[in-house]
């Protein structure tokens, strides 16, 4: 069943937002009508034909993401109706919109994660208290850096994780927070 | 106080060093045989080892140019002493510290139109004769003072003679000088790498290199103890150019057994994401294969190209695909990875700022080597920008920029605060980097082989910068990161000194000027 009214997120404008890290606030700009989508194992061809039939679609594997650039808003809503349906019932794991980095003008697809650098090495009980305190889950600890970890963000919407990420980085215990975006590099 | 000479109106400045002297002998086969008995004696062969030329062997000692010729006769082997008849001045040349054995002849060119008659009276007014003609040009001779005038007077005579401009060309003292081999490999491509040394040819400018040859005399091609990181899309680790100097885990049972894949998260760091059309960057995984190549192609192997570091080892990390889109905690973890098993790493690509790549950065930097700190170096970006891009502009990585084959700031180069160094690669219209490129069937920028002469911009000049950063660390493995980046700052040359501004010694076009790899080594090697 195809819900009637577009979710929140598709009404994401395309007006400079920002986010903290530490004391530099990094704008960023979504892109309009374009959405980086995150499909279960297995969901690819379904999500991928979906999308093709409504807009340009990019797909990178290694990622398990479609960069889907919708022709205008009509098709973006539309599709974007599709994709909450699809989020709710587990084919997608996320819906988020593709930034555009404002100093080096390249793109940053926003995902459900944040690394964060804790100042110290934390017993699991504060560990803990940061994924109750943040709404946040800790989903793997980083391979060189013991106090390091990369925490998910449940039910992301819009622009959801880059709020978590400046509420993360300012907490007292935090070296440093930041969204974990899929860049863009430039060769 | 130095010496000078003039040949066609260049001054020549010398200075008689204090630590080498000239011995001649009655005949050359004494000088030789004394040479060689010195040497065996020392059992070390070094630069500095008694040789001979002619009748006449240099020897080296401190201070030994003070010493009384009596002492130094007495140096040398007993049998040998009859046959000294005396020592002559040993002269360094400032500009390229080569030694300069003065001898009794002046080399004279007169000028055409300047008759026998002349000649004759010239000569004969500075008590010169002729020795013998240029077999190869009818107006020039080799001559020689009167019996009792030696060695030390040959320079002033020279100088005498050039001062007659209107009848001599050009008169120099017919010194037996050191000449420093250039030590060229036998890749069948090396004349193509003009980045290595520039001798001219198809519009470039001769010298507009980083002495790499220069630099292969001292440490030819580094030491495979050193290893640098291609952290970029995939290296082709079987490419039969760059194969030999893949690093290899000292574990043998690490899963990483050469290098790692941190987009594809496994262990196989090769390209493998392809999309017509092929020969483009865009939608490939071809870039590292070339940047590999520019700092580590295997040298003197009878194939290819050679990368500045030869012998060096190359350590691939793979972070990106086809598109060149990864994320930013997986990149960071390819810099931390990089800096367990490299000394430096090459990273040809620019990206949004992020605090996870920037203290991936001052991990390796601060705790890489053992506390000594890995060197980063990073492009500049191509993007015709004054300002430099991330993480070229992080205050502990090494930005690197490019210069073309004129001495010039490459067009597309960002420059501006914060960049260190240009390295010799691309320009539009001007010559390409010729390195190895993917060896896989229709693959790469050249389809049709496993090397491109059309590789460039600032990917290109940095793992140049990474390669000779390599050979410092060869020749001097104990340096910090920032002792060898300072002499990567000290030996760099101003080139174009105009148009780059330079304010104590740095410009925001050039940084601290073009990287040279000779200098850059000798300074390390003297600690």
């Amino acid at each position: 069943m195809t819900p009637k009214k577009a979710p929140t997120w598709a009404r994401t404008s395309a007006r400079r937002v920002s986010y903290k890290q530490g004391a530099r606030e990094v704008y960023v700009k979504p892109l309009n009508n374009t959405v980086a989508v995150r499909y279960r194992e297995g969901a690819e061809s379904l999500v991928y034909e979906a999308l093709r039939s409504q807009g340009r679609v990019r797909a990178i594997e290694a990622q398990r993401l479609l960069i889907t650039e919708f022709p205008n808003a009509a098709r973006y809503t539309e599709a974007a109706k599709q994709l909450q349906l699809w989020e709710d019932e587990g084919v997608v794991e996320f819906v988020t919109p593709v930034l555009r980095d404002e100093e080096s003008q390249l793109q940053q697809i926003l995902t459900d994660e944040i690394t964060v650098r804790f100042k110290a090495v934390l017993n699991t009980k504060q560990l803990q208290e940061v994924e109750e305190k943040y709404g946040v889950t800790i989903v793997r600890q980083n391979e060189f850096v013991p106090r390091q970890f990369v925490v998910k963000v449940p039910q992301t919407r819009g622009l959801r994780t880059l709020d978590v990420a400046s509420q993360l980085d300012a907490a007292d215990a935090v070296e440093f927070a930041t969204p974990n975006f899929i860049s863009e590099y430039r060769r | 106080m130095p010496f000078i000479y003039t040949v066609t109106r260049e001054k020549v400045e010398l200075a008689v060093s204090a630590n080498d002297i000239g011995v001649r002998f009655a005949t050359p086969d004494v000088a030789l045989k004394s040479a060689r008995t010195l040497r065996g004696a020392a059992k070390v062969l070094h630069e500095d080892s008694p040789r001979a030329y002619g009748r006449v062997m240099l020897l080296h000692g401190s201070g030994v140019a003070r010493a009384a010729f009596a002492n130094v006769r007495d140096a040398l082997p007993s049998k040998d002493m009859q046959s000294v008849r005396r020592t002559v001045p040993v002269y360094i040349e400032q500009d390229s510290g080569l030694r300069m054995i003065s001898t009794r002849e002046i080399a004279v060119r007169f000028k055409s139109k300047v008759t026998d008659d002349q000649q004759a009276k010239l000569l004969a007014s500075l008590s010169l004769t002729e020795r013998r003609p240029n077999e190869f040009n009818p107006r020039q001779y080799v001559v020689v003072p009167a019996e009792n005038v030696d060695e030390w007077a040959a320079l002033e005579l020279a100088n005498k003679l050039s001062e007659q401009d209107s009848l001599v060309e050009y008169a120099a003292p017919n010194f037996i000088s050191e000449h420093r081999k250039a030590a060229a490999t036998n890749d069948p491509r090396l004349r193509s790498q003009w980045h290595l040394n520039n001798s001219g040819g198809g519009g470039a400018l001769a010298g507009e290199d980083v002495d790499a040859f220069l630099a292969w005399n001292i440490t030819p091609g580094g030491s495979p103890a050193i290893v640098i990181a291609i952290v970029d899309d995939g290296v082709d680790i079987k490419h039969p150019d760059l194969q030999a100097n893949i690093w290899v885990n000292p574990n043998a049972n690490a899963p990483d057994r050469n290098g790692r894949n941190f987009y594809d998260d496994d262990y196989n760091p090769r390209p493998r994401y392809f999309h017509p059309p092929y020969d483009q960057l865009e939608g490939n995984d071809s870039h590292g294969t070339p940047c590999a190549g520019v700092a580590t192609a295997v040298g003197n192997n009878r194939r290819g190209v050679a990368g500045i570091a030869y012998n060096c080892r190359i350590l691939p990390v793979k972070i990106f695909g086809a598109d060149a889109l990864a994320p930013n905690d997986r990149v960071a973890d390819a810099i931390r990875y990089a800096g367990q098993h490299a000394q430096v790493i090459s990273c040809s690509w620019s990206s949004p700022w992020n605090s996870d790549l920037e203290s991936a950065i001052d991990d390796v930097v601060q705790g890489g080597r053992g506390g000594k700190g890995c060197l980063v170096f990073c492009a500049t970006g191509n993007g015709y920008q004054s300002k430099i891009a991330f993480p070229a502009k992080h205050p502990r990585v090494l930005a690197v920029g490019a210069s073309n084959d004129q001495g010039k700031r490459s067009q597309y180069s960002n420059y501006g605060q914060g960049i260190q160094f240009v390295a010799p690669s691309s320009d539009h219209g001007r010559a390409g980097i010729t390195t190895t490129d993917v060896s896989l069937r229709n693959r790469g920028f050249n389809l049709r082989s496993a090397y491109t002469s059309d590789f460039g911009g600032t990917s290109s000049a940095t793992p140049l910068a990474a390669g000779i950063a390599a050979l410092v660390l060869s020749v001097n493995p104990v340096l910090t990161w920032t002792q060898v980046r300072d002499i990567m700052r000290a030996t760099a040359e101003k080139i174009d000194p105009q148009g780059g501004n330079y304010q104590n010694g740095y410009s925001l076009q050039y940084g601290y000027g073009r990287l040279n790899a000779h200098q850059a080594v000798t300074c390390a090697q003297l600690g």
